[in-house]
């Protein structure tokens, strides 16, 4: 029963499943208007659990002051949401704690309930083991306390009081998760498992009976629903209760990552009831699968076990050495694989994957196809293995973005370089100024010509504001009058033409004053609008003195090339962490498959003596 | 064979317990490590932005999408000034993130100031999975300071048709 103890650990994967799916977003089941960009860019990138983008975008917005007051208070937390969910747990702890320690203004109708925040702080305490800071975490969520995380709150102090040995304090928190919630269900399954882990087999299937019948159907229902039939099928065998334990194994899918567990139980339950044919069924269904598992192995030894026992001991004797062949073989591959992960190199090891996302941990086939994959499928099912690969497929992608960074910084060193030398053009090369003396060249004949109007005006000189025809027949007409001084019936034509000229001028007079004022003031405009492009002009010129880009694109440069080598350190260190953890999980294997080993050459000697027996000496 | 077991089982555990002191200190520098990368990346963003779109130029275009339940969005095209300056294939994942509230940028650009005309077009699935485009068009007065646009895509519940507009912020 050394397993069902195993299983009574807080379901840790669950928990980070609850923190992820955090819930400070404006609303999972439809868009609300956009009140803020950069917050709904933020939250573009979280919903694709592209968490390195989204803290980018969430904290340069809040760097550069870009949020409204509403996404302002909820940023912090969704920082530390996201922060949790990009495997940074210490740094969003530390996010929650500082948000907690400010005056939260509880009246806003928007803002964000302390208790949530409290529970995120327990639930990481509680995933580091640390139970006192978890308790004093719990211990600050009111007990009233209603809202969307309610039943979890619940769920992991009925958690503590299980751990403190307090089965009636865990029961009465667990009274309070609402039936339908999936967290009842684990509370039970604890439950049963604590019981189950201390011998009290009844009370434990009893709990194990409720996550049976109380779950809704779906996958991660169904999923621990088959984690507690197991269990219970395990309680059922010590119990002694053979039928029951049966009964149970036979409900758990034969899909699931149970189905192994239950198969060597199954067989166990028949043949203890003396059905070893049965027994051979579930066993033989096991031995078959492809697994590596503990539970293929135990199957292998448990076959011949059984046509041992229905006397069939030729049989056996052929099962066990088909097994003792497989564990040699199986030794093998454990002995080459850790030969592997002691000295070669792990990018070989493990395949030259760098294009693990960031669900990379969901069940699919993840390593490519090579000799050593069983041994690396075993690994995988390793927390601490997942966790150490986890670390090194972080650390590359962080090698990736470094790299990406030094490109990017490459293009702004190239792009400052570009703009100082535009500037010195404009600045420098006195462009600024000779589009200024342009100006002030324009600004005058616009006020010599307004003066001149004016004046003319004033004159009520109306062949003044000729237009350019008239003025072109009054040229005329002034130069036949000066070539033809002195002939008087020319001079009276002349005469006659001037007369009709001054009298269409005159007529002509307000029309031309109208059209010439408004010329006039469409000019002034004009000069006005490019009086308002050079202040901008100046103002980006100063602008632009201020901004100092080269040494900021300088410090970045250091701290990229820091970084790197930071880097290679700590990936250094991980992949030590994890041959370490790959070596002391395959060392356990290897022992357990000597020991089959063992077993099986034992037994092989065992039926040969006894053969030997009926032989006359 | 019990006290063997136990044994390997006592030499496991204290195994696994070194293991998991270094882990912990590993587990602390790769956290380090990645707040730094992540600061490194936000001031890089910045100073991508204060470089290259400076505010008295700047030109941001984004993307909204309210419940699309009449419209299942495919691609926009955006153009500026009768210039095609981007043509945006949306995932179905990036879809579904703009569904429950996300906001793209699609577009971050340079513009002088003065009258400027922005065009989107819209392609997908109308109502009843039909093929569906349909065009939004503004004139914009680009003034000084950075200039914000938003498309939206709204579901006209009344017309049971979706609606396209572009919000100036």
């Amino acid at each position: 029963m050394k397993r069902l103890a195993a299983t009574a650990r807080p379901v840790i994967p669950r928990l980070m499943l609850g923190l992820i799916s955090f819930a400070v977003v404006p609303s999972l089941h439809g868009a609300e208007t956009v009140q803020s960009l950069r917050y709904g860019v933020t939250l573009f990138h979280f919903f694709q659990q592209d968490y390195f983008q989204a803290l980018t975008e969430l904290t340069a917005a809040q760097q550069l002051d870009q949020l409204d007051d509403v996404h302002a208070d909820k940023a912090e937390l969704l920082r530390g949401g996201m922060s949790l969910s990009y495997g940074m747990d210490r740094i969003a702890e530390a996010i929650f704690v500082e948000y907690l320690a400010t005056d939260l203004d509880s009246s806003r109708a928007d803002a964000v309930d302390s208790d949530r925040a409290w529970l995120y702080v327990a639930k990481l305490a509680w995933q580091r083991g640390d139970e006192e800071k978890t308790r004093r975490a719990l211990s600050r969520i009111d007990s009233r306390y209603q809202g969307a995380l309610a039943d979890e709150s619940n769920y992991l102090r009925a958690s503590v009081s299980l751990r403190d040995g307090n089965y009636e304090l865990a029961a009465d928190f667990g009274e309070h998760i609402h039936q339908q919630s999936i967290w009842r269900s684990y509370h039970n399954y604890n439950m049963g498992a604590r019981r189950a882990a201390e011998g009290d087999w009844e009370v434990a299937n009893a709990f194990f009976d409720r996550v049976e019948r109380e779950g809704q159907g779906n996958t991660e229902d169904l999923l621990l629903r088959d984690k507690a039939l197991t269990a219970s099928g395990y309680a059922s065998i010590a119990a002694g209760n053979f039928n029951a334990a049966a009964e149970k194994f036979s409900k758990v899918r034969l899909d699931t990552p149970l189905a192994e567990r239950a198969l060597l139980g199954s067989g166990w339950s028949h043949s203890e009831r003396g059905d070893y044919q049965a027994a051979l069924s579930a066993w033989q269904l096991l031995a078959d699968s492809v697994s590596h598992s503990q539970s293929a192995v135990e199957a292998q030894l448990a076959i011949p076990y059984a046509y041992e026992q229905l006397g069939i001991e030729d049989v056996a004797l052929e099962r066990y050495r088909q097994a003792a062949d497989a564990f040699d073989g199986q030794l093998s591959s454990v002995n080459e694989t850790m030969a592997l992960f002691d000295s070669g190199d792990l990018v070989e090891v493990l395949g030259a994957r760098q294009d693990w996302g960031q669900e990379w941990l969901a069940p699919v086939d993840i390593f490519p196809l090579v000799p050593q994959m069983p041994q690396l499928r075993h690994l995988l099912t390793r927390h601490d293995f997942q966790i150490a690969l986890r670390e090194l497929s972080d650390l590359d992608r962080m090698g990736g973005h470094l790299s990406q960074a030094r490109v990017r910084i490459e293009t702004l060193v190239q792009a400052d370089i570009d703009q100082q030398r535009i500037w010195a053009t404009i600045v420098d090369g006195n462009q600024r100024d000779l589009l200024s003396q342009r100006y002030e060249a324009l600004q005058v004949r616009v006020d010599r010509l307004r003066d001149e109007l004016s004046s003319a005006r004033e004159r009520g000189d109306e062949r003044w504001f000729a237009d350019f025809d008239q003025a072109a027949r009054w040229w005329l007409l002034d130069s036949a009058r000066a070539r033809l001084q002195g002939q008087l019936d020319s001079e009276g034509k002349i005469d006659l033409y001037a007369g009709l000229m001054i009298w269409d001028d005159s007529e002509q007079y307000p029309l031309r004053v109208w059209e010439m004022s408004k010329a006039l003031d469409e000019q002034v405009q004009l000069l006005e609008i490019t009086q308002q492009s050079m202040k901008r002009l100046d103002k980006v010129i100063a602008n632009h003195q201020q901004r100092e880009f080269s040494s900021r694109i300088s410090d970045i440069d250091k701290r990229i090339s820091s970084q790197q080598q930071q880097l290679q350190t700590v990936r250094l260190a991980s992949e030590q962490n994890i041959r370490k953890v790959a070596l002391a999980h395959l060392e356990t294997r290897s022992q357990y498959l000597s020991q089959a080993l063992g077993q099986s050459r034992l037994a092989i000697a065992r039926l040969y003596d006894r053969g030997s027996s009926e032989v006359a000496r | 064979m019990m006290t063997t077991i136990k044994t390997c089982l006592l030499v496991l555990a204290l195994l696994l317990a070194a293991a998991a002191v270094d882990a912990e200190s590993l587990d602390q520098s790769v956290q380090t490590l990645k707040q730094q990368t992540l600061e490194l990346n936000r001031d890089l963003f910045i100073l991508e932005e204060e470089l290259l779109f400076p505010s008295n130029t700047q030109l941001a275009v984004f993307l909204s999408l309210d419940l699309g339940e009449f419209f299942a969005l495919d691609a926009v095209k955006l153009t500026i000034d009768g210039t095609v300056v981007t043509h945006y294939l949306y995932t179905d994942r990036q879809l579904d993130a703009l569904v429950r509230g996300g906001v793209h940028r699609l577009y971050l650009g340079n513009m002088k100031a003065g009258e400027h005309e922005v065009v989107a077009v819209f392609t997908g699935k109308g109502p009843q999975g039909r093929d569906y485009r349909r065009a939004t068009q503004m004139q914009l007065q680009k003034t000084q300071g950075a200039k914000h646009l938003e498309l939206k895509i709204i579901d006209s519940v009344a017309s049971q048709q979706p609606e396209f507009a572009i919000k100036e912020w």
